[in-house]
């Protein structure tokens, strides 16, 4: 399975995010023939800055989204199937201008309780691959995993995963539920508020986060530079 | 690994009238660790004084926790004290992080 990022200009988030959410049956143009691949598109909506390409300012906070398949895939290809599949015509702006980037592959995949000790079993399963991946255990990602595994517990549904997924220097941890009807945001409550912070500390502890969904899963994930 | 909580709270002092509540709070502070929490938290005094967390001891703490320490600040009235003793850099950095560091008052 071979992932790649996208930035694209803020102004064509909103058809973005359609696209994920319509989710069309000309996305299956990018299954390979070996079945699973289950092609997805990603919004990276926390985004201030893009690895191995151009700091974006946060003012001008740009949008990236993801497409996964089996086979290698070149920036022509991508933007001529986004062109001709993702975007409506009405956004067929400066597509050469897409930046694109490996993002590795999953390392280890996790199925946690639906309960509350997802949270725990979230940070010791992230703790494991960071230890056997000769890191440091970073307290931010467990914190951001924690977080992840309340939310899918307390807003998702059916079976949770989590999937944590390295490169040489990043790391992103990505929980999956089966609740698609409900996404994340980022809200920021009232001071004395006891609830709806979880997202608003990934968003400011992670380098990027998003949102991925697929035929049957939504995930939550979130990346961090190690 | 489910039933390994290394959470624990001890309630010292229930409180009462004009006096603190003292609980002792160790390890991972966490939606799991929080069910705990809330029972000690429910047999404070609801007349005690003010209520004394010593936090000396929580090596972890998410928005699950921080909930919880929320729901301890209130169960006095908005008038009442809430102290964090030997707040740690996990919990100051989360208070930090949610804009709650003024919120509590921080004791050595």
């Amino acid at each position: 399975m071979i992932s790649y990022s996208l930035e694209y200009p803020t102004a064509w988030a909103p058809a973005m995010r359609s696209a994920i959410e319509g989710w069309p049956p000309s996305f299956d143009r990018w299954r390979d023939d070996g079945g699973d691949t289950s092609p997805h598109i990603r919004g990276w909506f926390g985004s201030s800055a893009v690895p191995g390409g151009l700091p974006v300012p946060a003012s001008t906070r740009a949008t990236t989204s993801m497409v996964v398949g089996r086979q290698p895939m070149t920036a022509p290809r991508l933007t001529s199937w986004l062109r001709q599949v993702a975007l409506p015509v009405a956004l067929d702006g400066d597509l050469d201008a897409i930046r694109m980037w490996d993002i590795g592959e999953v390392t280890r995949q996790f199925q946690l309780p639906n309960g509350a000790a997802a949270s725990r079993i979230a940070r010791a399963s992230v703790r494991d691959v960071l230890d056997d991946a000769g890191g440091v255990a970073r307290d931010d990602v467990l914190l951001a995993a924690s977080e992840l595994a309340a939310n899918a517990v307390q807003h998702g549904g059916g079976p949770i995963e989590l999937s944590v997924r390295t490169t040489s220097d990043s790391v992103a941890i990505e929980l999956s539920d089966r609740n698609m009807s409900r996404h994340p945001e980022v809200r920021h409550p009232p001071v004395f508020s006891v609830s709806g912070r979880g997202m608003s500390i990934v968003d400011a502890l992670a380098a990027h986060w998003g949102l991925t969904v697929r035929t049957s899963t939504k995930s939550v994930w979130c990346e961090f530079p190690l | 690994m489910g039933d390994e909580s290394d959470f624990s709270v001890q309630v010292e002092a229930t409180g009462g009238d004009g006096v603190t509540a003292v609980l002792v709070l160790a390890g991972e502070l966490d939606a799991y660790a929080a069910e705990h929490l809330i029972e000690a938290i429910e047999r404070i005094d609801p007349a005690a004084a003010g209520i004394d967390l010593d936090v000396g001891g929580v090596s972890f703490v998410d928005s699950s926790g921080l909930r919880v320490l929320l729901k301890a600040s209130d169960r006095l009235g908005p008038t009442s004290v809430t102290t964090l003793r030997h707040a740690q850099p996990p919990l100051l950095r989360l208070l930090e992080l949610t804009g709650l560091l003024d919120h509590f008052t921080l004791a050595p």
